[in-house]
């Protein structure tokens, strides 16, 4: 006869960044059950976003605070959908260069927190100092480190200068071996691959029925990306890329897309870099939107969808958020029976819970 | 973007049947359940779906508090959204229960429905009211 | 030597071992930092975090937590005065392990799902170094004829070099480094044991583990035994540094293992190689008897 006790992992935890809550049935350090329970961080921003257009360009970057760039462009993609405007070339690749960016400092955060989770400390480290050159790259383009506020319904409002753009690529090259040292590392390290591989498995069924997206939905053999649809700047002249994908779908490939579309994005800045032509940077636009329209983006954690219903006054009829992170911390309570107490959060930090996003 | 549209036959049939039709070539995948307030009694539920490069709609009016079928048996990923629809706008889903966010029970019910009249009894009235009793 | 000499030294050893115990985990902690690419925390770390403990508030889910802190300390403290005294090694064990018995008791006592998950893993761990640890000191009881660590002659790192090895492996466990730092995995089990200790207790359950580390860091200095005392001390620091450097370098390039593989590998690894080096001196080295 066995013993059951639960273990509440509960909103606070020195392994979740953000409040989730587990309440996992163990039977001898076996997950037998899981039950989720999310809503810590819920502040309305759907309802908060309703009542100034304007403002909400900045107030939707604060829905998350890394794939802040993201909310941002989706949302003013939205709106230029509804409006109808075309955004300049020139902005296109300025809003392609700052998301590329914002995905290299999110993927090096979520792989420097799966090593912290796996008690890899050094390797967290060094994740870490990485990022830190990234985020005084975006600091230097931008003048902010995490919420970028570059953007505006129409375009952007800041501009990437020829020096600028010249040190964002000198330095680009300084960082890309020590991006591929790490990246040796989490493909072949030992002890690594004996934490990550075969631990936390979601198949493609599964991953289908659940509807993830993202690196999550990539590691588990659906190679779909956003960016191909060519949304922002991604359709343009000059820009190629491939979707990474693997079909294991265990932590180890979730971690391994996400280092592999560190280095593509490296890539990715540099062929924007040399596209950036002369040219506006925003369209203009007088009065206010009138409309329903929808716009999508690819977050560092997946699709990102925002819909917008407006009437035509500087309020918003309806704005529904639909954030990756929503998607992919469900698939949990499937993944999480039958893995041991110690894969719990190796298992969680590889879907990339961005519980800001969920709750909004 | 395809949007086929504003047809008002009952979601419960209409969007099941075109879920399970054997057009399934390529994955249909699940994107958002959400609902919208049209202020006049009705709501408008959306579902949006991916099929192969493009992106489907199916919009469907409803009566607020009206009570629909889940779709949470073909699609796993609809149990949450179906629940947030619950507790934002008040619309049920059998077998599906609400309480995705933490709301307390005292506080607004169903806080993204629109005011029916404008200036009394919106949403900031009724906090304000909450605050007084608490 | 006589008596009056041996015991003020005893007691001087006992006093003193802890606290360069406590600057060694400072030093620890800063070349791990340095490792790690960061700057790391001031040398005398560790003091400060102890004074700030015992100055905080007094909070204890039940009293036995506190009698079980003080019996860890008290029983870490004799084994030291023991070994300080130049005593019996085996009692020096004994008494070791006692003392870490009774912090998993401090753990079970308190009635809280990490508390209780972390003691079962504090039991595991020791189940997992304590034969090995057990076997060292046999390997040398067997090799100098004697448990009595007075007795030890200098060569002890030429005839036990296996031993050595194990011994830094049983290190890497009660030192808490990856891969092997199961019991207090900070992003499982908060803390791990001590998850309901706090204030002047966790202090008291923190010097008592510097005491444990003091004995096992003793016995490593044995196996330097040099006639000349500035030589012999000299060793004995390089011997304890080399052993902390290479503890701190396999910590920064691994991950935490399961507590399957944590078992396993000193079961068998361990074992194998002290029994090899018994097997060594007592058959194809000098041939030896009991």
């Amino acid at each position: 006869m066995s013993r059951i006790s639960t273990i509440p992992f509960g909103p606070q935890h020195p392994s979740f960044l953000e409040p989730l809550h587990l309440k996992l049935n163990l039977e001898e350090e076996r997950v037998v059950s899981v039950e989720l329970s999310q809503g810590y961080n819920h502040r309305g921003m759907e309802y908060a976003m309703e009542k100034d257009w304007k403002r909400d360009a900045f107030l939707s970057e604060r829905v998350c605070g890394i794939c802040s760039f993201h909310h941002g462009t989706t949302y003013c993609q939205t709106i230029e959908a509804i409006a109808g405007l075309q955004v300049p070339e020139r902005a296109l690749i300025i809003r392609t260069i700052m998301l590329e960016l914002q995905r290299i400092t999110s993927h090096t955060l979520t792989l420097g927190h799966i090593a912290e989770a796996v008690g890899y400390e050094n390797l967290f480290m060094q994740f870490f100092r990485e990022r830190e050159e990234f985020m005084r790259l975006a600091n230097l383009i931008s003048g902010n480190r995490v919420h970028y506020s570059m953007n505006w319904p129409g375009g952007v409002r800041r501009d990437i200068s020829p020096e600028t753009a010249k040190e964002l690529e000198n330095k680009l090259d300084e960082m890309l071996p020590k991006l591929q040292m790490l990246d040796g590392v989490v493909r072949k390290d030992s002890t690594w691959l004996k934490r990550t591989k075969g631990i936390g498995v979601l198949t493609k069924e599964q991953a289908t029925t659940w509807a993830v997206v993202g690196p999550v939905a990539r590691a588990s053999g659906i190679p779909y990306d956003v960016r191909l649809s060519g949304n922002a700047g991604y359709h343009l002249e000059g820009i190629r890329f491939e979707p990474v994908w693997r079909e294991e779908g265990d932590c180890w490939a979730r971690a391994m897309v996400r280092m592999d579309e560190t280095l593509q994005s490296v890539d990715l800045i540099r062929q924007c870099l040399g596209q950036l032509r002369d040219g506006p940077l925003v369209a203009q636009f007088k009065g206010h939107p009138n409309g329903e329209g929808f716009s999508r983006n690819e977050a560092p954690r997946g699709e990102l969808m925002y819909w917008i219903r407006a009437k035509g006054e500087s309020k918003l009829d309806r704005v529904k958020i639909r954030t990756p992170a929503f998607v992919n911390i469900p698939p949990l309570a499937e993944m999480l029976p039958g893995c041991e107490f110690p894969d719990v959060p190796v298992i969680v930090v590889s879907v990339d819970p961005c519980v800001c996003c969920t709750d909004r | 973007m395809t949007d086929e549209a504003g047809v008002s036959t009952d979601p419960n049939v209409d969007l099941r049947a075109k879920l399970m039709k054997a057009d399934r070539s390529g994955p249909s995948r699940l994107i958002c359940i959400f609902p919208l307030d049209n202020a006049d009694g009705t709501l408008d539920m959306i579902y949006m779906f991916q099929r192969k490069d493009e992106v489907i709609q199916y919009r469907y009016k409803v009566k607020e508090g009206a009570e629909l079928d889940s779709i949470s048996d073909l699609y796993k990923g609809a149990w949450n959204m179906e629940r947030e629809a619950i507790d934002m706008f008040g619309i049920r889903f059998k077998g599906v229960p609400g309480g995705l966010f933490l709301m307390p029970e005292t506080g607004i019910k169903a806080p993204l429905l629109k005011p029916k009249v404008p200036t009394v009894g919106s949403a900031q009235d009724v906090a304000t009211e909450v605050k007084k009793d608490v | 030597m006589g008596d009056l000499t041996l015991y003020a030294l005893a007691v001087f050893l006992t006093l003193t071992a802890p606290l360069a115990v406590g600057l060694l985990m400072g030093v620890d902690r800063k070349l791990t930092a340095r490792m790690q690419n960061r700057v790391g925390p001031p040398l005398l770390q560790p003091f400060y975090d102890l004074f700030k403990l015992l100055g905080k508030e007094r909070r204890l889910i039940n009293p036995s937590q506190a009698y079980f802190a003080l019996g860890y300390l008290l029983l870490e403290g004799t084994s030291l005065v023991v070994l300080a005294a130049q005593g019996d090694l085996l009692v020096v064990f004994f008494l070791s392990g006692a003392g870490s018995l009774f912090l998993v008791l401090g753990a079970f006592s308190a009635r809280s799902p990490f508390s209780q998950m972390g003691a079962q893993r504090e039991l595991l761990q020791i189940l997992a170094y304590e034969p090995v640890f057990f076997l060292i000191i046999v390997s040398i009881g067997i090799q100098e004829h004697s448990f009595i660590s007075r007795d030890m002659s200098q060569n002890l790192i030429v005839t036990l070099p296996l031993s050595l090895i194990a011994l830094v492996a049983v290190l890497v466990i009660k030192l808490q480094k990856s891969p092997y730092d199961i019991a207090h995995a900070h992003t499982e089990l908060v803390s791990g044991p001590l998850v309901e200790y706090s204030g002047p207790y966790l202090a008291t359950v923190e010097l008592a583990r510097w005491a444990e580390i003091a004995v096992v860091f003793g016995i490593l200095t044995l196996f330097w035994n040099d006639p000349e005392p500035v030589a012999a001390l000299l060793g004995k620091m390089v011997l304890v540094f080399a052993a902390l450097f290479t503890t701190l370098v396999i910590d920064n390039v691994t991950a935490r293992l399961t507590r399957r593989r944590m078992v396993t590998f000193t079961l068998s690894f361990g074992i194998a190689l002290v029994a090899a080096n018994i097997i060594w001196n007592l058959y194809l080295g000098q041939g030896v008897g009991i």
